[in-house]
């Protein structure tokens, strides 16, 4: 076999067409509660009337099914598959294939599974798509960079010096100009702009979107949504 | 019917790359992929038709072979055939999920390489 295409890498950017905004949302240390931010913040941006997407990429831990609650939905089939809407939100995560069983990938086998749902994914129009990336500055950080060519990072820390140092250490490999990157500090000991502050009762909230919207940690996403999103809504 | 998805993204690749026209190209259909292969010929050719394009194709199924990173041992997915419906519907999605459902038949570990027959690619000798 001399020259091999892989057919997929050509029609991702059509599926991804008609998304206004991807906002990927990483950290890169691992526990810094970035799936919470990237499912408040959905749910968030859903209860303003936009049309919002959430995507959960981090394949081999997907926790964002169980933090909204997810049962009994699973992707639609017509001519691709198209994310089943929960609370407004469609949503699209390897959880559905998995069965909800854990997932042992390495690096090559990650790249291809990912592939694969952006070149099936059938999003249709956004305002915004909320990315839950994976932890670490890997394989699916450069796949993602290459494959959605323009978006926003939202990274998320803690007061923790590992978590500061290694957030540090990355970012100035990712500021390019292309690229909108900004700070979210979880775990916070006050309140304010880039801050959420540490909730003792996010975990007795999960999977109950009532609850979720009474948490401390909630509130403070909505009010840091402009800069989650980077732009007024 | 994700067959359309696929069908759109071959047509679309055939479409942008100068190399493939005119040329006979064979489109491998990994065995994993499971895809039904007359809705997808039916997809391709309205595509082909609706984005007027001249395409000379074939479309092979390879057959699925896995090698166990534990161990070494080679395999096929006829040795591991999976009964349960919803586990191929899965795998037929996402090619990965195989390692969810699978594992070595020698030694049961999930960390196994997909040699061949994932799922679809084009190629042109």
């Amino acid at each position: 076999m001399n020259n091999v295409f892989d057919p997929r890498e050509y029609v991702i950017s059509d599926r991804l067409a008609e998304i206004k905004k991807i906002i990927l949302v990483s950290g890169f240390k691992g526990g810094v509660g970035k799936s919470l931010v990237s499912v408040f913040a959905a749910i968030a941006i859903a209860r303003k009337g936009y049309k919002t997407g959430l995507l959960d990429l981090d394949i081999t831990s997907s926790t964002d099914d169980i933090i909204l609650g997810v049962k009994e939905i699973y992707p639609s089939e017509d001519k691709g598959l198209i994310p089943p809407v929960f609370e407004g939100i469609r949503f699209m995560s390897f959880s559905f294939f998995s069965m909800s069983k854990p997932i042992a990938l390495r690096g090559n086998s990650v790249v291809d599974a990912i592939k694969e749902l952006l070149c099936v994914t059938l999003w249709g129009e956004l305002d915004f798509l909320v990315v839950d990336m994976p932890p670490g500055f890997g394989d699916t950080f450069f796949e993602v960079m290459r494959l959605f060519k323009k978006f926003r990072v939202v990274c998320v820390y803690t007061p923790s010096p590992l978590s500061k140092k290694i957030l540090n250490k990355i970012l100035p490999l990712i500021k390019t100009t292309d690229i909108e990157v900004v700070k979210i500090e979880n775990m916070s000991k006050i309140s304010g702009k880039g801050r959420l502050r540490y909730d003792k009762n996010v975990d007795a909230a999960i999977g109950d979107i009532k609850r979720i919207m009474n948490l401390v940690l909630y509130k403070d996403v909505v009010s840091n949504l402009n800069l989650i999103v980077g732009q007024k809504i | 019917m994700h067959e359309w998805a696929l069908a759109e993204s071959v047509v679309k690749t055939v479409g942008l790359n100068k190399e493939l026209k005119g040329k006979k190209i064979s489109i491998i259909i990994g065995e994993l992929q499971d895809i039904n292969l007359e809705i997808f010929e039916f997809a391709l050719n309205e595509l082909i038709k609706d984005r007027k394009l001249e395409m000379n194709y074939c479309v092979v199924v390879e057959d699925a072979v896995f090698k166990c990173n534990n161990c070494g041992f080679e395999f096929s997915m006829k040795e591991v055939t999976k009964k349960d419906k919803m586990e191929k519907e899965n795998i037929h999605f996402i090619p990965e999920m195989v390692k969810v459902f699978v594992k070595c038949p020698n030694c049961a570990s999930v960390d196994f390489e997909i040699i061949r027959g994932r799922g679809i690619k084009i190629s042109y000798e």
